[in-house]
């Protein structure tokens, strides 16, 4: 095999893995901070919310984790519009690229109650994520709306 | 009449001599010739080099982070592709560094400067939450971040140099 042929060939893979590079730095930069700083990409959907007997919200939810990072997610907190909070402490581990189904009540005061008999409860929610790799917790602020089944 | 020439230059003393360094002269010049039309070399002027430089420390950045970070979607860590990624990409890297130069040295120095700068980068990308305070750390957390500059430390000096010597002499050799 000639050598300056190859060589030649190597110099422009080289140039063009440089610039795919250059894009896949700053990409991959960028989302590593935007992770540590907000829950470690992780998704968190109210799959379902429905109003118990005993006056309790039954929430069901569903954590995915896009990367190939163990998680864990320790504590969720829900603040309500009238200002009640409610905290519930876990340790819900989810594997690497999986979805973990998480279920707990959280009991209704008045005000919530007369709200969700509208459908729509207004939440802000807190999850704090342990990444037991790095040793750190981040923490998931999402605000949002959930759609109460009667 | 090239029998007379023949016997001309057996009867000097310095004949077969001359002969011998003509050829050595014209091999020489071939071989300079070769040196002058490698387009490698041609892209050795200071701003390609500096260009390659930048590229280099891009790329073996970008491997680093990758292979270090499994929390990115894209991330080649945890898999053996990746494993051999994380090997190689940063040897042909240095490998185009040091076709840049004619002397071993200079590609030895030019590929461990680049390599330095790019775990530099590394550190200040790796470090970067932990200097902001985006998250809360536990004890741990500074040996995890070390572990990943030492595993790419070890990565980076055990194969750039040796790649780039490597190519530094196929300029000379062929």
């Amino acid at each position: 095999m000639k050598v300056r042929p190859m060589k030649e060939w190597i110099f422009y893979a080289f140039i063009l893995v440089g610039i795919i590079c250059a894009i896949l730095l700053p990409m991959t930069a960028l989302t590593y901070i935007e992770y540590a700083e907000s829950g470690y990409g992780i998704d968190v959907e109210i799959s379902e919310a429905k109003v118990a007997p005993d006056n309790e919200l039954d929430v069901m939810m569903s954590i995915s984790n896009p990367g190939k990072l163990e998680l864990e997610i320790t504590r969720i907190e829900f603040v309500f519009e009238d200002g009640t909070e409610f905290k519930k402490t876990m340790g819900v581990e989810i594997d690497r690229k999986g979805t973990e189904e998480i279920g707990f009540g959280i009991p209704m005061t008045a005000d919530n109650l007369a709200q969700t008999s509208q459908g729509e409860l207004p939440y802000s929610m807190i999850v704090e994520v342990y990444i037991p790799h790095r040793d750190a917790y981040s923490y998931l602020n999402v605000d949002g709306t959930m759609e109460v089944l009667p | 009449m090239s029998s007379s020439l023949d016997r001309d230059r057996d009867l000097d003393p310095q004949g077969p001599t001359n002969k011998k360094l003509d050829d050595m002269g014209d091999i020489w010049g071939i071989q300079e010739e070769q040196i002058e039309s490698m387009d490698p070399l041609k892209f050795s002027s200071w701003p390609w080099t500096i260009l390659k430089g930048v590229l280099g420390v891009i790329i073996v950045t970008t491997i680093y982070l990758l292979y270090n970070l499994a929390e990115i979607p894209w991330t080649i860590g945890e898999s053996f592709a990746g494993m051999m990624i994380f090997a190689f990409v940063p040897f042909f890297v240095s490998f185009v560094l040091g076709m840049t130069f004619e002397s071993g040295k200079k590609a030895l120095v030019f590929s461990i400067i680049v390599g330095m700068a790019s775990l530099f980068l590394l550190y200040a990308i790796l470090s970067h939450p932990y200097r902001m305070n985006l998250f809360d750390y536990g004890d741990g957390y500074s040996a995890y971040m070390w572990w990943y500059i030492l595993l790419s430390f070890i990565n980076m000096i055990s194969f750039m140099p040796v790649a780039a010597v490597v190519a530094s002499s196929t300029n000379v050799y062929e």
